[in-house]
């Protein structure tokens, strides 16, 4: 591979490159679905080719393509200088990338078992016992579930003299129930919704958890919601689940520290960050109980790998320290612009997308209070809500809107009546202003994400949120209706 | 593929790779593409990209049996190997009771009655995409605005061959602009998608967006609560594509979470909405993603839920129902859903709407939209990029960002008038002809503070 990605650096030096970059990209993914009882799609997808990027006349061109050849790679190396020559039509200043790096280096995911030594029989054996548990539930409709293996093989070489190999693996699973009667339908899932539990690491994820054992509980519950009151409107206390506390931080603090969306280059499509560079190191973006870091170095995060695809070393990094807002996710590009170093987080969705700043594990750090039984302990009158079902904040990240899949009330410290189609909104930084209490490390759990939306043309990209069961004071909670 | 490959090249190499089939039925599927994208911030560009792929999708059946598996190589080993691949996770599979058969040919598949692609769009050529980006920057900059955006040019080839016969092969362009032009305390948007690269009228977009960037600035705080309002196009066409993905699939209704309640007055008589994959005032879609040529389906008329789209899995669920030709690909969660919206046009201009509203809200366009309570159609979203106070007749000023919950099929149950002019904005998938629409009440739950 080496020869090859020679050929591309040669060539767009030729050509008047000033820096560029090639990675070579191999996805495999594995897919098993069921649902009601028959195995819903069996699926296996792979996906080779190699992206160039690189900077003339001061400006980025990027092109790629599926087919691996000498001749290809320059012709693509070719197209990129072209496009960059384009770009430097509507100019503003030279690109800076800051300090040069040179790294030689491998990283691999540490595995325990293989994602693709279980065979397709244990994995379709496994979710169909789960599914024959959720529909012997009467009133459930539709009961699925899937698992998910993943392995990306990356080459990442820069005309700076980088040469970084990457082996990462994911596995990803989780079941769903869906009960119908008259008022509607309502779902449960686990271990999450919207794309279930994933984790980097080795089949061994399916160890733990429990899809079976928790395949009941979740269509019972589904059907109860049928029948369940909605919820309340009100201003009370919110204790939330620290699945949904993981999703609160992804939408209202991963998505605005993003430094190429407070510089606006965003804006088109998912918008800018109302966290602009004056507030860095004096913002009071939450309670002094809110602290989150930036940490591509946990174990099994789904934002955890060595190097970015700018080949910067994976790092951790204060974002918000008892509650004062401190740092963004960087680019090398962006960084430069504040005389900072990058802090590893620009990544491309497969071989055919340029890098841009993604989040990798943003986390919640855990607190002192226990989990949720304790949190709850501590109210009088509230609403506890759990898993999500729906999402939505404004274009600078300020005014949030989230529907959960089930709420309870809480009554003198203990869970009471079950309510339906419960939701809360409120302002980001008065919202983590209002966090009285986080759960501690016991009941912290790293999520994944693997379907956050960013960039145009659209990325997909998998990140991760450690998260505890936390505690919020005066939120407005409501009840959505028909 | 950096060249177009062509019908006759594309399905011989089809037909090769189902030679190598020993399943029962098979299906292969073909995707090549083209795509170009310049992205544009602070009034330069700042992103360049262009990506050539190809795909190929395997679907094995060995009697109830399904595999499928895809690779993005051609190389005929490779191609053999997923053969393979899909035969044997097929072997591997219990039966599905719901599955028939795949698509036999009709008397419309395979034909060519689609035009010619546009081959400005397909071999698009940078230097264009950027005199257009740098067409909105400059006049941006003159009005001390900033702009951002993505102008994007797509080329694509799709064909489908399976073992009873059918054989479609599709070759076609596509080309989208979007931009936000910003001010200190304001926005204004533009978006447009055509066929032809030709048609994107960037001069025109850079005005409309500076001049509504002009408009709002320095917005007031207003109370949120019901409004009465006009939903320009682009918060129309936002909605209806909420709504094809939730409800107006037969997936969705054979499993009960759809809002259509079939043979019902669900709407205003004023709202007709259809889809139809082959009119030239859309995004043409000649064949679905099982190669069967798409209906016209009148999905609501004069208001009435009338019927939803289906591919061949749920067309064979309910005993031989006609297959209109929406399949999005082997069946899954989704189901078959329609990606060619059309709403049809009324006979107010927007000025005619604005001058019979006592009291209400000019809406430019919707922010982050996601369903609520996905089987009433409730959708949750901010409004964006130009919000405007109406009073007796006349914008009186901008306001404030709200977020809205509100079902969309009240909604479209409250309009009033539909507007006689239409825009082609982007589907999920493909595209949406859509009105502005005027609605008597809309919630909008609380306020944001810009």
């Amino acid at each position: 591979m080496r020869d090859l990605a020679n050929v591309a650096l040669e060539t767009a030096r030729q050509k008047g490159a000033t820096y560029a970059d090639i990675r070579f990209v191999t996805d495999r993914n594995r897919n098993v679905n069921v649902k009601n009882g028959k195995v819903e799609s069996l699926s296996n997808n792979e996906s080779q080719g190699f992206g160039v990027r690189v900077i003339v006349n001061g400006a980025w061109g990027f092109s790629s393509s599926s087919i691996v050849t000498r001749a290809e790679i320059e012709r693509v190396t070719a197209e990129a200088v072209l496009i960059a020559k384009a770009s430097a039509s509507v100019f503003r200043k030279p690109v800076e990338l800051g300090q040069p790096l040179s790294i030689q280096d491998r990283y691999v995911t540490p595995v325990e078992l293989d994602v693709f030594s279980v065979s397709l029989d244990d994995q379709i054996k496994l979710l169909l016992e789960a599914d024959a548990e959720m529909r012997r539930v009467d009133g459930i409709r539709v009961a699925s579930g899937f698992i998910t293996t993943l392995q990306t093989s990356k080459v990442f070489a820069s005309s700076e003299g980088s040469y970084i190999e990457q082996e990462l693996s994911e596995c990803g699973a989780g079941i769903e129930a869906y009960a119908i009667g008259e008022g509607g339908f309502q779902r449960r899932s686990y271990p999450n919704s919207v794309g279930g539990g994933w984790e980097t690491g080795g089949y061994e994820y399916l160890s733990h958890i429990d899809l079976v054992g928790n395949a009941g509980r979740i269509a019972e519950q589904a059907v109860q919601l049928l029948t369940a009151p909605v919820c309340p409107t009100k201003v009370t206390t919110l204790v939330l689940d620290s699945s949904q506390v993981a999703l609160q931080v992804h939408e209202s603090c991963g998505h605005p520290i993003e430094l190429d969306r407070v510089m606006g280059m965003e804006a088109s499509f998912a918008g800018t960050s109302f966290l602009t560079t004056e507030k860095q190191g004096n913002f009071r973006y939450g309670s002094d109980k809110v602290s989150i870091y930036a940490d591509a170095t946990v174990p099994q995060g789904l934002g955890t790998f060595g190097y970015d695809d700018e080949g910067v070393p994976a790092q951790r990094t204060p974002i918000v320290v008892e509650g004062i807002f401190k740092d963004y996710i960087t680019d090398r590009e962006t960084a430069a612009t504040l005389g900072q170093q990058s802090n590893g987080t620009s990544r491309a969705d497969g071989w055919n997308r340029i890098p841009i700043i993604r989040m990798t594990n943003i986390s919640l750090e855990p607190g002192e209070a226990g989990g949720v039984e304790e949190l709850i302990a501590e109210v009088d009158e509230g609403v506890y809500m759990e898993t999500n079902k729906s999402w939505s904040i404004d274009d600078k990240r300020l005014n949030f809107q989230f529907g959960l899949e089930a709420a309870w009330e809480i009554k003198d410290g203990k869970l009471g009546q079950m309510y339906r189609n419960g939701a809360y909104t409120g302002i980001t930084p008065k919202f983590w202003g209002s966090c009285d209490a986080v759960g501690d490390r016991a009941h912290w759990t790293v999520w994944g994400v693997p379907n956050c939306g960013k960039g145009e043309p659209m990325q997909a990209m998998h990140v991760g949120h450690g998260a505890a069961p936390a505690r919020f004071r005066n939120i407005k909670v409501f009840g959505a209706e028909g | 593929m950096s060249d177009v490959m062509g019908r006759e090249k594309v399905l011989g190499l089809l037909q090769d790779v189902l030679g190598y089939a020993t399943a029962d039925q098979t299906e292969i599927t073909f995707g090549g593409s083209r795509k170009s994208l310049t992205r544009f911030a602070n009034n330069y560009i700042h992103q360049n990209v262009n990506e050539t792929n190809t795909g190929v999708k395997v679907r094995s059946i060995f009697g109830q049996k399904i595999g499928t598996a895809s690779t993005n190589s051609l190389a005929p080993a490779r191609l053999r190997e997923t053969v393979e691949m899909a035969e044997r996770l097929a072997r591997l599979q219990v039966d599905d009771p719901d599955f028939k058969s795949l698509p036999a040919p009709d008397g419309g598949t395979g034909s060519t009655d689609y035009p010619e692609p546009d081959m400005a769009t397909f071999y698009s050529d940078p230097q264009l995409r950027a005199d257009g980006a740098g067409t909105i920057c400059r006049k941006s900059k003159e009005a001390g605005l900033v702009a951002a955006g993505a102008f994007e040019t797509n080329g694509d080839e799709m064909a489908i061959v399976n073992s009873l016969g059918i054989a479609s092969y599709y070759q076609g362009t596509s080309s989208h602009l979007n931009t936000v032009v910003m001010g200190d305390t304001s926005s204004g948007w533009a978006d447009r998608v055509s066929r032809k690269v030709s048609e994107i009228d960037y001069e025109a977009m850079a005005d409309e967006a500076v001049g509504k960037a002009v408009r709002s600035r320095d917005p007031r705080a207003l109370e949120p609560g019901d409004y009465e309002v006009i939903l320009e196009e682009y918060a129309v066409a936002e909605m209806l594509n909420y709504m094809s993905y939730l409800g107006m699939g037969a997936l969705s209704v054979q499993e009960g979470r759809s809002f259509m309640q079939l043979g019902k007055q669900i709407m205003s008589p004023l709202v007709t909405i259809y889809d139809d994959g082959h009119d030239p005032h859309g995004l043409i879609l000649p064949f679905d993603l099982e190669g069967v040529r798409r209906q016209r389906v009148d999905m609501i008329v004069e208001g009435v839920a009338k019927a939803v789209v289906y591919d061949s899995y749920t067309a064979n669920k309910e005993g031989g129902r006609a297959n209109t030709g929406h399949s999005i690909g082997a069946q899954g969660e989704v189901g078959p859903i329609p990606l060619n919206l059309f709403m049809a046009a009324g006979t107010s201009s927007k000025d005619e709407m604005l001058k019979t509203i006592k009291r209400g809200l000019w809406v430019t366009r919707f922010h982050y939209v996601n369903p609520l309570v996905p089987d009433k159609a409730v959708l949750t979203g901010m409004t964006r990029d130009g919000t405007f106070l109406i009073e007796d007749g006349e914008i009186v000023g901008p306001v404030k960002n709200f977020r809205f919950t509100q079902s969309a099929v009240e909604a479209l149950n409250e309009t009033v008038a539909v507007g006689r002019e239409r825009l082609l904005l982007p589907g999920f998938g493909g595209g949406s002809l859509v009105p502005a629409i005027h609605c008597k009440r809309f919630t909008f739950n609380s306020a944001t503070e810009f």
